[in-house]
Order: C-alpha cells, then structure tokens, then sequence
C-alpha cells in the first residue's frame, strides 16, 4: 500500500495560498477532499488523510473536479426561455433575467400550487450529488409535496439491492468485511472497485484484501472493474444470477450440508412454524410467531421458547393444524435448483457451481470464533455480496436475496470476516450521544432498522393503499425509488388508478431527467405536459429543452453540508477503524450570479409564505433542540442553519466555524458497533411470510384497474424468474444488452469533464460496445465497426463494438449513460452511447414488487455501412 | 498488508454458538408492566401544530386540544379527525405501524417515535408539531 502525506497544515500556508477540507462530490462516494487554492484560484484536489472517508485517496473523478467547475460552458447566470414551444433539440431561446425576477415567477407559481393542492409540485435532484439532499428534504415537506425523487432512480438506483439490505442486514447496502474477508464472491457489484457509495475507502480495503490473499470470485457477464482483479471470472448470461446463487444454496443445504445451525436458530425467522396456508402458526393469546420447543415438545412463542430448543425440521400438530419450520420448507423448495437446472438459465457449468460452493462453505469456517480488541465474536471470513448489475432486473428483489441467503445459510451476517451491511450500529458521537442507532427486534421479531436514508424504512411495511403518489410507492409499499415519476407510462397507471391530481410544476435540482430514466421520447411526452419547470444546473442539458427557468447552481465547491457521509450507511467506510465527521463548504467564491442553491430555496419559502413550514421542517430533518431549533417564521441562511446542526450534534464548542478550519473530525468504533449481530436480538426473514397476502392487496387495488401483479413475484420463498429479455425468440435476437457503471463515469454527468472525457476516449471500454471477440467474428464484425443494436420494438442506437475476451458471448456491454446531444455540454455532445434508448418503461419492464427498472433488452446486431 | 492486525484466532466446533444465543439471554428480562399513571382520569390542554402538507387542514394554528393524560399521538390524531375529517390524516394512518414514520412527530420541541406511548406522562400541558417528511431515495 502507498503511504499516504500526512495532512497539510492549513495555518502555515503562505499569504493567498491554502488548503481547505472539504467533500467530493463528483459521485455520490463522498470522499473527504483538501482543496488547493492560490489567489483565490483551486488549482488542485487531493484526498484528506485526516479522513477515514477516503483515507486521503482520491480517484480521477475526484482530482478532474477543476475541471468541472472552472468549465467555460457552465450556466452562470438566471436565464429564461422565449421559446414557448417545448421539444428535443428546440431552441429554447434564453434570455439572461435577474435573479428577483426568476424567484417572483417561481414563487407566483409555488404559491398558486401550494393553495390548489402541494402535491402538484414534483421535486427532483440527482444522485450524483445525493447527499446535498438535506435542503431540500426541507424544502419540500415544508411546501407540502410527498413528490420527490432521484432523477436516475429507476436505473442507477439499487432499490431492491436497498431494501433487501434493510431487511437482512439493517444497511443501505453489503460489502465484504475487507479486513477479515478470506473468500468474497460477487454477484454484480463492483463494490471496492472505483463505483458507487464509499469508493475509494473500499477501494483501499479491497486492495489490501487482495494482497493478504482474500480470494475473490466475481460472477458478471463481463470481465471489468472487479473481475478483472479478482482470482476468478465467472461468465454468466445477463440477469440469471438468482438461479446460480440459489443452486449454490441448494449444494450448501442439501448436498453438502453445511449450515450454521445456531446461527439459523437465533437470527433467522427459519424455526417460525408455517401452517398449511403458508402463513405463521401463531401464539392465541399473543398472536406471537410460534416455534416448536425441542426440548419440551410443544409449541411456544418465539419469544419465549430459547432459540437453542427451536426445531428448524420436522412436522407438527399445532393449534389443530400440520406446521413445519420455515426452513425446512425453504430447504426442500431449494431441491428444484439443482446445478444443471442452473447451468442451463445460466450456462455455468455444474461442475463450477458445486466447486464454487464448496470453497463459499469451507471458507465460512462454520462455528469459529475470534478476538477483536479483546471481544470474542463469531468468525466468518467469507462473503457473498451483490449489488446494482444483478438487481437491474425485471426479478430484482429475489435476485438480491437469493445471494444474500447465501450468508444467512453459513451465518457470515455482521460478524468478523462476513458479508456486512455497513455500518448498521452506531453508538452515536461520543460527547454527546447524539445521532446513534441500533437495529432492534420489531414486530414478529423481525428487525429492523436502526437509521435510513428515507423516512418509511423497509420494516415493519404500511399497507398499500390506492396511490396518491406519483411513483406510485403508497401501492407498490416495498418500493423506494419509482421510474414511472416522470414518464408517458406513469401517466397512463395514474388515470387506471384513479390519481386525484396530476403534477403541474417540477422543480429540479442537477437531474438530467432526459437521458437518466430511460428511452427520450417517453420522458420528453411527459416533460411536455408539465405548466412549468424550473432547473438548478451547471450545464444547459438535454432536460433544458424542456424548462422554463433556468438557476445557476455554485456546485460543490461552492455549498456547504454538514452531513456528507451521515447517516453512516450510506457511505462511510465499514469494518473496524475509525468513525470520521467531515463537513463541505465553499472553497472557492462564486462566478458570475451563482448563488448556493439552499439559500436559493429558503428565499423562495418566504416569498411564497411557507417559511415557518420550512424552518419546522428543518428542525425535523436535524432534529434541531433547544437554543439550535429554528424559530416561527425568522428567515435563516443556510450556514447559520448548518452552524446549529453542528451545534445541535457535537456542542456548542464545535460549531460551523471549528468545522470550517477542522474539516473532519474522527474517533475509534467498536468491535460491538462493527460486528453488532451477535449483540442483537432480533431475527431476519429467510421466508419472507407477508409476501403471498402484500401481493394479494395490492392486487385487490390495481386488478380493478387492469393492472394484474403476477403473484410468482410475491411467493414467500425466493426464486428465479427470468427477464422480458429471457422470453423474447425473434430470429437473429441473440445478444443480452446490459448497461454498467463505467469508472471513469459518473451517469450521465461527467461526460463534460475535459479531463475524464480525454481518458475514457483513451478507454476501449467507455464510448464502445463491448462484444466477445468471438461472437463478434462470427458474424463477421471487425474491432472498431459501427453497429447498430435494435430491439424487438424497435429502439435502436448505435455505436462502434470493441471485440474482447472479457464479455459472456451472449452479453454486449454498454457503459454509463453517454451519447449526450445537447450544445450546452459541448465537450460530451456525440461521445459514446446512449444506452437508455434502448429501453422500455412499462408494467411489463420492471419487479412488480418494488418498480425496479429491468435493464436489459435482447436485441439483434448489424453492422452500419459507412462511407 | 496494511494495517489489519493479525487475529488471535480460535477455532473450535460450535464455538460461536453460545454467541448467538448471547443477546435473547442478554434481553431475556422482560419490560415491567407500566404502572398506572397518577394522572389517569385527569385531562391535559395539547396545542398541535401542523406543518407542510398537512397545515393545508386548517388555518388554525395552534390547534388546541383538551385531551386524558394518557392521549398518545394516535389520541391526538383521532381527535384531529373528529373536528378536521377522517380523510385529512389518511395518509399518516397505518393499520401497520400506528402513524406513518414519515410523520415525524415533536413533542416540546423534542422527538416521538411511539404513537402508542401517552405524549405527557407527566400530565403537564404541551405542545405537539407534525410533519410529513418524505425522503429523496436512491443512490
């Protein structure tokens, strides 16, 4: 490992030469940044070793962030369109207006709105920078709009990768336990691989992994960014994963029997007795889950029966009905997958998945322990963990569970070694006590989570009800983020399910909702329809041609946050070290009329009358005490508001100002907040018993409608169900698309970025369709060739194959979301592929348990004449 | 390697079963039944004040109410039904969960989770803020 500077001392720079801590942006990983300015001019970005978010790496996002900021094709000023006719690629016609006349009109509109009904204002804001999210958190529960979303929610997001994480492991998200992890096998995810949430501190973390031997099998139709450091390829056809991971549970249960028997016992809802309807057997008097008690042969609550006598097999007389355990009904339901059924969806051999197995089952080293800081804790170096590529699919909750139950069958959940949601307990900051959580035992005994990133966490569920969202999650209750927002599809699901309002006016923040979603011509339909849409951007976008009012937004060397890696389970480096509190804040002064975006909405709350509703919405987004809580209707900048957040969480001692000068401050976890499992009494479902009934509701509401839940997708035992894209056999359909978060990348954002532009141009992989060399041969295509792919519904897009090995025969890879065609971002116009054409936004396309968005398509391949 | 320390590490069958087990035996004392409130019979004046969304119910603000000394924030909410209308807390109401954890719910200026807990165990006056708080999800 390189050794990393220590940190620059601020206090000794020259006159008019510093470096200020701060907090990337440039993805959503968040990392902890020291800014070099000279004369008031940032000339470089490092990582901060004071962090342990990044640990003082940066990757080349984060070092090219100059290049975003001191762009020459920024929107620096308010401009507003002349142009009232809306549509892709028509001049909008912007003139520049002053800032008090765009904040009159949007205020006119807000207040119009908010008398009529709030909820026909839709907020939405990027992921690329989601954890500035807070302002706006307040912003519009204050004006009163449920409506808000990611402007990528439907394909960058890991909706049902989230969930499933809260369910099973109390986190946003799984990784490796990176410093014990003997054996990590990823389904996927490039998880410490240079994408998404934490990079580049898993990034240090899997490195050295690597290098003390862990061994790493990443199962993936393409040889990338993990694969390609791991031991081992696995090549699988797109979007078949749930089918190996539940062979290999099949191989671990049923033929090499290898199980966590304890483990299964106390921390899994595996001994709940299920009656002949699939549903709990339950207690009479307590309406309890019953268990039966080995050692006294009858049945007792599972709260009050010891998790050691608890049967998990055999058949019992209960309550006048024949129950069995729960695990032995997901134990015999596991038989159907055996390793040549699997080889078959998946094309891995047999033979591989009972090798594979057999080395996930002896690395788990059932039943030993070790000593942490003087703690004995259960040891189970061995992880399966998946992410955003297997969930990107029309199966997309089992395809994640049918990996994570995995761990849960070998016990490798939050221990020493294991598969680890991230950071699920947190004893909270030290002085003060404040911000902690545990995950506890909730109803039936099921846990749930201790913080979230959302306010309705995934456990205990509400009832579905008739939409009155418009992403319809109120109905579709295990979904988080929903594609139909903004969409013709969406639309057309309201009026079935009888909506009782339409949007009028968006307001968004950084989305580039046009190539973010999926195919351009649905998204524009229902961009149209909107009165009004005014847009926070640094770039005039695609998304531009359809708004009204444009806002120059400072970035984020520009704005302050006073929580960019909290809560901690969203990008917080997991595993034993140290809990860091970094803030952001500007480092470099405005251009042009730029203004920070928060204090931008908080002018907005007064002039259309609702800044009491902010400021009490602000003080319960921060849960702001005494002297810290927002006051009536007194109207606050955004950085006096940060200074009583900080105030509010480490004293009055530490406040905005300590912050600004410390950057970061850090202290050590804990054996018992890192590997919290054992510590906790509460249980995870492996049979997922509320399933049957949830989808049988939210039928009773949408078959009305003539929207029928295909009811396999709510069994209460995981399993595969394959793609619109498996059932498609027209002729000469013969290549699985799949688009992947390309390293260099960031959505569809930092394609206008000078510096990582030049490099992905350097990259085969980035602006190219990434074909296997043979499949390509075949038919007669030669590295280089323009291509076009066409679905069977006839999207299509092109863009010149690169023939590798690296790539499933079946498979064609497309990264991020390229292919920009707007002015405004001059440097990305034309470059690389637009993979979202490519894609559906209907019922038949997404999990009808939770709306993900399926990514891929079957579509057939011919080359492009050229001249 | 960097900075991992090596383990001491012991390996034995079972060993980690009785960790497991631990926590159900670390927890198995059960909450004592809560006694009655002296206060019980005896009614409490709430003020509630209602934010964002669900201020669009009444210009009343605060609205006050007369209520036992044991009222939760499902008593409150019930309350608020019977002057505003069953259908203007619909979408906080859970058969589920009680009260949506969407709504966050202050009492005194202080956070309430449980709507099933009484608001003002110690009978004293107080005032209650709701609000509908939705998050951006993703990422």
């Amino acid at each position: 490992m390189n050794e990393i500077k220590p940190p620059r001392i601020v206090e000794r720079a020259p006159e008019g030469d510093e470096w200020i801590p701060s907090t990337c942006n440039l993805c959503y990983g968040t990392c902890s940044i020291l800014v070099h300015k000279v004369d008031g001019v940032a000339v470089k970005i490092e990582g901060n070793p004071k962090s342990t978010v990044g640990k003082g790496r940066l990757c080349g996002k984060g070092v090219s962030g100059l290049m975003t900021h001191y762009d020459p094709n920024r929107v620096r000023v308010p401009m507003r369109r002349t142009n009232p006719e809306k549509g892709i690629g028509i001049d909008p016609g912007w003139e520049e207006i002053s800032w008090d006349e765009a904040l009159d009109e949007i205020a006119g509109r807000l207040k119009k709105i908010r008398a009529e009904d709030p909820r026909k204002l839709s907020i939405q804001r990027t992921t690329t920078v989601y954890t500035m999210g807070l302002p706006w958190a307040a912003f519009a529960p204050g004006f009163g709009t449920t409506n808000v979303s990611e402007g990528g929610g439907g394909l960058h997001c890991g909706n049902s990768a989230h969930q499933v994480s809260g369910l099973l492991h109390a986190s946003w998200g799984v990784l490796p336990d990176f410093q014990y992890c003997n054996y990590a096998l990823y389904f996927g995810a490039s998880k410490g691989h240079a994408a998404g949430h934490n990079s580049n501190s898993n990034m240090g973390q899997a490195a050295d992994a690597r290098e003390r031997g862990m061994k790493m099998v990443v199962i993936d139709p393409m040889c990338n960014f993990a694969a390609a450091k791991a031991n081992e390829w696995v090549p699988i056809r797109v979007g078949t994963d749930a089918a190996l991971a539940l062979a290999m549970c099949n191989v671990l249960a049923n033929e090499l029997g290898t199980l966590d028997i304890p483990y299964l016992k106390a921390k899994t809802n595996g001994p709940y007795l299920i009656g002949p309807d699939g549903t709990y057997v339950r207690d009479i008097e307590t309406n309890e889950p019953l268990v039966w008690d080995t050692k006294d042969s009858i049945a007792k609550p599972h709260n009050v029966a010891d998790s050691e006598d608890m049967a998990l097999e055999g058949e019992f007389e209960v309550n006048g009905v024949t129950c069995q355990p729960s695990f032995i009904l997901l134990k015999e339901h596991l038989k159907k997958y055996t390793p040549e059924y699997a080889e078959e969806i998946t094309t891995v051999p047999a033979e591989n998945i009972r090798r594979l197995t057999a080395e996930f089952a002896k690395e788990a080293r059932i039943g030993s322990t070790i000593v942490i800081d003087g703690v004995t804790l259960p040891y189970r170096p061995a992880a399966a963990i998946a992410f955003r590529g297997l969930q990107g699919h029309r199966n997309a909750t089992f395809n994640f569970l049918a990996v994570l139950l995995l761990n849960q069958l070998v016990g490798a959940a939050d221990v020493v070694g294991s598969c680890h949601g991230f950071n699920s307990a947190f004893d909270g900051i030290p002085e003060t006590g404040r911000m902690g959580y545990q995950p506890k035992a909730g109803p039936d005994g099921l846990m749930e989570v201790g913080t979230w990133m959302a306010y309705d966490p995934p456990y205990p569920r509400p009832e579905p009800k008739k939409p009155e969202e418009m992403g319809l999650q109120d109905l579709f209750v295990m979904g988080m983020t929903s594609p139909f927002f903004n969409s013709k599809e969406g639309e057309e699901l309201w009026e079935k399910l009888d909506m009782p309002y339409r949007p009028e006016m968006l307001i968004n923040y950084g989305a580039n909702i046009m190539m973010s979603i999926a195919n351009k011509d649905l998204i524009a339909e229902s961009l149209k329809k909107l009165d009004f849409i005014a847009s926070f951007d640094l770039f005039m976008n695609e998304t531009s041609d359809f708004v009204d009012i444009i806002l120059p937004d400072r970035g984020y060397l520009g704005c302050y946050n006073t929580r960019p890696n909290s809560p901690y389970i969203f990008s917080h480096p997991a595993g034993m070290g140290d809990w860091s509190w970094a803030i952001q804040q500007p480092v470099v002064e405005p251009e042009g009329k730029e203004r920070i975006f928060a204090d931008v909405l908080i002018d907005l709350a007064e002039r259309a009358d609702f800044l009491s509703d902010m400021n009490a919405a602000f003080n319960a987004v921060f849960d702001l005490r005494g002297e810290n809580r927002l006051q009536g209707d007194k109207k606050y900048s955004y950085e006096e508001i940060c200074d009583a957040d900080l105030k509010n969480n480490f004293g009055d001692e530490r406040g905005l100002e300590f912050f600004k000068k410390e950057g970061v401050i850090s202290w050590p976890k804990t054996p018992e907040e890192v590997y919290w499992r054992p510590f906790t009494d509460a249980r995870v479902p492996i049979y997922w018993e509320w399933m049957p009934e949830l989808g049988k509701k939210i039928q009773a509401i949408s078959g009305p409608a003539g929207l029928d839940v295909p009811m396999e997708y709510y069994s209460a035992l995981v399993d595969y169900l394959p793609c619109a894209s498996h059932e498609c056999d027209h002729d000469n359909f013969d290549f699985y698309t799949f688009y992947y978060r390309d390293t260099l990348h960031t959505n569809s954002f930092t394609m206008e970025n000078a510096w990582l532009d030049e490099a992905a141009q350097l990259d085969p992989y980035s602006y190219n369709i990434a074909m296997n060399t043979q499949s390509g041969l075949k038919r007669g295509l030669e590295d280089g060739d323009l291509i076009q792919l066409e679905t069977a519904k006839g999207r299509k897009v092109k863009g010149r194959v690169h023939l590798t090995q690296a790539i499933h025969p079946e498979g064609l890879g497309i990264a991020a979301l390229c292919g920009h065609w707007a002015k405004g971002m001059p440097v990305a116009e034309g470059k690389g592929i637009f993979y979202n054409e490519l894609l559906e936004l209907d019922w038949e396309n997404v999990n009808p348990v939770n709306l993900t968005l399926d990514l891929c398509s079957k579509v057939k391949v011919s080359r492009v004449e050229e001249n | 390697m960097g900075e991992t320390p090596a383990p001491e590490l012991e390996i034995e069958e079972d060993r980690s079963a009785v960790l497991w087990y631990s926590a159900e035996r670390n927890a198995a004392e059960k909450p004592a039944e809560t006694a009655e409130s002296e206060n019980s019979g005896t009614t409490i004046s709430i003020d509630v004040l209602l934010f964002g969304l669900l201020s669009a119910v009444t210009t009343e603000s605060p609205i006050s109410l007369s209520l036992p000394s044991t009222a939760t924030p499902l008593d409150v909410v019930a309350a608020l039904e019977d002057r505003f209308g069953a259908d203007s807390f619909a979408q906080i109401k859970d058969p589920n969960i009680g009260i949506l954890t969407c709504c966050r719910l202050f009492v005194n200026g202080e956070p309430f989770e449980d709507p099933y807990a009484p608001i003002s165990p110690d009978g004293l006056a107080g005032t209650i803020e709701m609000i509908i708080l939705k998050g951006f999800e993703g990422g």
